[in-house]
């Protein structure tokens, strides 16, 4: 029975597919010639596709749960030994089942969209639907005709090959889905921002929807990429979490483009400004998604994240990312006039132009990644040679950038709407400057010499002090007038600007995790050495000894295990065992790192090869404050969580009221 | 309210044109970085001299070494027992073996790279023995003197000792005959 | 003035943290010795020619870990840093170097992120100068679709 389950699966998304279409014939239909029943045919067209894609998507699963092997993409990614977990993931462990796992994503949120907006945005709905319903008939279209996971061999093997060790780890559980969802939410402010051109309008309304999904997919992207990062620490067993691989860079374009895109969206709610750079901006970042999910499966680049090449594939990726860019920035050329705003800039300082600055620095980082990544294919197609565009390129030049993102962000917050006096500016960053002299000094005194890493310790320094000095500003501003104590007004103050307080969390996140990455990169030790049973090293605060190595069996493969006595100030502490593990099926070696986290800093060690007398090759790291990392995101994701509840007014300004009452959404 | 009609139809404007010319450029970009080999690297010894090596016979007590070849058109192909495309130009390279064999105008050796001499053995008596001599880099040294990085890879030498080409993957009959014309050699 | 005292206090012992490190004890540590530290930073520098974009030192595979025997023969051999890097780079090219050379067009990957944020800040700063002009207010532009207000009606679920 099970054999034709995966029939029923292919049924139900060359369905999907054909009702994708019908959606985008209806909406345009609809808006053309104003028939109501047609939206609603569309609508409810993009809720039964949801329905269909996730039986699709259950009927692969469940080939995987119960180890159908005549199903040719469980076959391939799967065996009998492979535990349970690993099988359910497994479904978005190889490019077939991963494009399923995006496109249920997207056919999820465009169901949610359509119900959530349906009231609030009648006259762009039929654009919402006719974007989100093409960009599904993309994908559908890609996976039923050149990428199915639904295709069946005869015979079934008897069992099939082992998921790639690599992803053997609860990492495959949250990162891919994580970051997908990131990557599809975008398609809904993309669908918003096309509806927007087409109608030569954007007021407060679709500032609201636009801003609520940015933030939503903004988090979910922020913690793809940690998780992406986190487990790449804790997989690849190289000490560090972000090598500027070429995927991870097309995971970060969407990123940056994607924050500019969330601050420069409050000038428009407030002021009433960028309307164009703004849906720019959403073009751009759904581009960018797409390109990364191009770049990975089309073999242009090689990478340690690519999925099996084919070039074939990578046409009809490139082909839909060429429609997709050209149909939307086609219409921000086109229509570029008709959304110009009403307000004018009042003050080169105001938070306007802050903001402006801000955009200006991230998007220069997004510039410069996207070159280094794609140089050394603009090289090899203008003369044939062949360059490597590596890690030391981006730190040096990226890293600055950011640096400089990060200091701003302890001035913007402070400077108000339309415009400040420079004195008064002056004085509210007089103590913060102060903080950063004195982080600059105690830097240099524990020894730091790169520039950058000063600057950066600075800008840390200095936007923590304006930050928190902000907020103890407006607290006891509350408490001057509502008179009560300071946990009761700070509270108050919170429930009452979401947004701004949100926004405040969301940075003292981004300081923690700079801090983070600050003090693991300047005071990391490494050493590598070879070492006998009985011989010792020091690692931070630590002593490692080695015991030597033993041999261990797991479910799906046999592994060689170090042992290592860690003490602390000649008083033992815990034993580590890192091992590297040989995957018989797919005869492959991987290494499984021991770490043990503290708040202090990670001491890692890697097992590297066995020399003779039990000797071995062994990799330790003391990663200062590197737990700070994910503590630093979780604050990230509260304080997302804080500025989503925001309940936004109706009206900032009288201008945005008026332009919201006269024009429905 | 002003004249809305002109403020709000379309103009052509600088930022236009920038962008517009980058999305183009960027799509041809990737449109052609599809139709090549993402891991190739070309080979800094085309117009060379080939590196010396003397490496000991597979298989035998004698010594493969550069300074014997000298002297005539010379073809080196890097093979090993694990690499599996190696399997698909070896009916070609032993039938060229054989060939070589009968003429004075051109040799052949192999370089057996990164293997053990039993693996070899097995790889030979399931496909076929080699029907020239062959030489043993056990450590790699002599295929990183070649640049080698994947296999199999076949280089082409002139009577002067120096590189004229190299081929990387399955060697093909079209393939050989033209990279033996560029070492004056017709087959 | 509180504020400031409190990050002070905490910014100093949290920086300091890190650099921490175990005092001597009686038992011996193995260190890493002067040729190790070369061998790692060069093989930092240098790209796996037979890997999806590693390092010779990150990679786990053979050829990488041959290539780091090279490094460490060469260096005990007397060779400095540029010729055991241009050993390579003889045999593999530019492709070997994890950063391309400064020469000729690779210039362009240093020029342009400079340039970007000269021509963007020059842009901007116009901008911010025009915009202080009095804008033409943007009137609602004809909708595209006309729905009644029975249509609206029948749109609410």
């Amino acid at each position: 029975m099970t054999a034709s389950l995966v029939k029923i699966g292919l049924s139900a998304a060359t369905t999907a597919f054909a009702l994708s279409l019908f959606a985008i014939l209806a909406a345009a239909l609809a808006a053309r010639g104003s028939r109501p029943a047609f939206l609603v045919g569309a609508r409810n067209a993009l809720i039964v596709n949801f329905a269909l894609v996730t039986l699709a998507a259950f009927t692969v699963m469940w080939s995987f749960v119960v180890t159908d092997f005549s199903v040719l993409y469980v076959a391939e990614n799967a065996n009998s030994r492979l535990p349970l977990l690993y099988r359910l993931t497994a479904l978005w462990g190889a490019h077939e089942g991963s494009l399923l796992l995006w496109l249920w994503y997207l056919c999820l949120f465009s169901a949610i969209a359509v119900a959530i907006h349906w009231r609030s945005h009648p006259l762009s709905m039929p654009w919402i639907i006719a974007t989100l319903a093409a960009v599904q008939a993309g994908f559908i279209g890609f996976i039923v005709f050149l990428s199915s996971p639904f295709r069946e061999i005869f015979p079934a093997p008897p069992d099939g090959r082992d998921l790639n060790p690599l992803l053997q780890d609860p990492g495959l559980a949250f990162h891919p889905p994580l970051l997908y969802m990131g990557y599809v939410a975008f398609s809904v402010p993309f669908a918003f921002a096309i509806a927007a051109l087409i109608r030569g309008h954007a007021g407060a309304e679709w500032v609201r929807a636009v801003r609520r999904w940015t933030l939503f997919a903004w988090a979910a992207l922020t913690s793809g990429i940690m998780l992406g990062g986190y487990w790449a620490y804790y997989e690849l067993g190289w000490g560090g979490y972000w090598a500027w691989d070429p995927v991870e860079n097309a995971s970060f374009l969407p990123w940056l483009t994607g924050t500019a895109f969330l601050h420069s969206i409050m000038a428009q709610d407030r002021r009433n400004m960028f309307h164009t750079w703004n849906v720019f901006l959403i073009v751009t970042t759904f581009a960018l998604s797409l390109l990364g999910t191009f770049l990975v499966r089309s073999g242009v680049l090689t990478s340690v994240h690519s999925f099996a090449v084919d070039p074939g594939r990578g046409t009809y990726m490139l082909a839909f990312l060429a429609v997709v860019m050209v149909a939307g920035y086609g219409l921000v050329i086109w229509r570029a006039e008709r959304l110009t705003a009403a307000t004018q800039l009042e003050s080169a300082w105001s938070r306007e132009a802050m903001l402006l600055v801000n955009n200006l620095f991230l998007l220069a980082a997004a510039a410069v990644v996207l070159l280094g990544t794609l140089y050394p294919l603009i090289v090899e197609a203008v003369s044939g040679d062949r360059v490597t565009v590596g890690a030391p390129y981006f730190n040096k030049v990226a890293i600055p950038m950011l640096v400089a993102v990060v200091f701003l962000m302890g001035i913007g917050p402070v400077v108000p709407w339309r415009s400040i006096k420079a004195r008064r500016l002056r004085d509210l960053l007089r103590w913060p400057a102060l903080a950063a002299l004195v982080a600059l000094a105690v830097a240099l005194l524990a020894g730091v010499r790169e520039v950058i890493g000063i600057a950066a310790i600075g800008a840390v320094a200095f936007t923590l002090s304006a930050t928190l000095l902000d907020f103890r500003r407006s607290v006891a501003a509350h408490r001057a007038v509502a008179r009560g104590g300071w946990l009761s007004s700070t509270w108050r103050v919170m429930r009452n600007a979401r947004q701004r307080y949100g926004g405040m969390i969301v940075h003292l996140g981004i300081l923690v995790i700079a801090f983070g990455m600050l003090a693991s990169g300047l005071f990391q030790q490494t050493v590598i050495v070879s070492l006998k049973p009985g011989e010792s090293i020091a690692l931070g605060p630590y002593h490692v000894t080695f015991r030597g190595v033993e041999s261990v069996d797991g479910p799906n493969y046999r592994a060689r295990a170090g042992r290592f006595d860690v003490s602390r100030a000649g008083v033992p502490v815990m034993e580590m065992r890192p091992e590297k593990r040989s995957y018989q099926e797919r005869q492959m070696v991987t290494t499984e790192a021991a770490i043990a986290s503290s708040l202090m800093g990670d001491l890692y060690l890697v097992l590297g090869d066995e020399a003779a007398h039990g000797a071995a090759t062994v990799r330790g790291y003391w990663n200062p404050l590197i737990l700070w990392l994910w503590v630093g995101w979780l604050v990230v994701l509260v304080g997302a969580a804080v500025a989503g509840s925001a309940r936004l007014s109706a009206a900032r300004t009288p201008a945005a009221a008026a332009v919201a009452q006269e024009q429905p959404a | 309210m002003t004249t809305l009609a002109q403020s709000q139809a379309p103009k052509l404007r600088p930022w236009k044109l920038v962008l517009g010319g980058f999305v183009v450029a960027m799509l041809a970009v990737l449109a052609w970085g599809l139709t090549r080999d993402p891991s190739y690297i070309p080979s800094q010894l085309v117009g060379r001299s080939v590196p010396a090596f003397a490496l000991p016979e597979l298989n035998g007590k004698g010594t493969v070494a550069a300074d014997e070849l000298r002297g005539t058109p010379l073809v080196i192909n890097f093979w090993a027992s694990w690499c599996v495309s190696c399997r698909a130009e070896h009916g070609l390279l032993t039938g060229f073996g054989r060939e070589v064999a009968t003429r004075d105008d051109v040799r052949i050796v192999g370089i057996n790279y990164r293997d053990a001499p039993a693996a070899a053995a097995r790889f030979q008596d399931e496909l076929g023995t080699f029907s020239y001599r062959s030489g043993q880099d056990p450590s790699g040294r002599t295929g990183i003197d070649f640049g080698v990085y994947g296999l199999p890879e076949t280089f082409f030498i002139d009577r002067d000792g120096i590189v004229m080409a190299r081929h990387v993957g399955p060697l093909t009959e079209t393939a050989l005959k033209h990279n033996l014309s560029l070492i004056g050699v017709t087959r | 003035m509180l504020a400031m005292v409190l990050i002070a206090a905490l910014a100093v012992p949290t920086l300091a943290a890190p650099v921490l490190t175990t005092p001597a004890l009686a038992q011996p540590v193995k260190q890493q010795d002067a040729v190790d530290s070369r061998v790692f930073a060069i093989g930092a520098k240098l790209r796996c020619p037979v890997c999806q974009s590693e390092t010779i030192l990150d990679s786990h595979s053979s050829s990488a870990k041959e290539m780091l025997r090279i490094v460490r023969e060469q260096i005990e051999a007397g060779r400095s840093d540029a010729e055991i890097v241009g050993y390579f780079h003889d045999r593999y090219g530019d492709y070997v170097l994890m950063q391309p050379p400064a020469r000729g067009a690779n210039h362009v990957l240093w020029v342009l992120p400079l340039l970007i944020l000269l021509v963007g800040g020059l842009w901007l700063a116009r901008w911010l100068g025009r915009s202080r002009r009095a804008a033409a207010a943007a009137a609602p532009p004809a909708p595209a679709v006309t729905f009644t207000e029975r249509d609206l009606e029948r749109l609410k679920l």
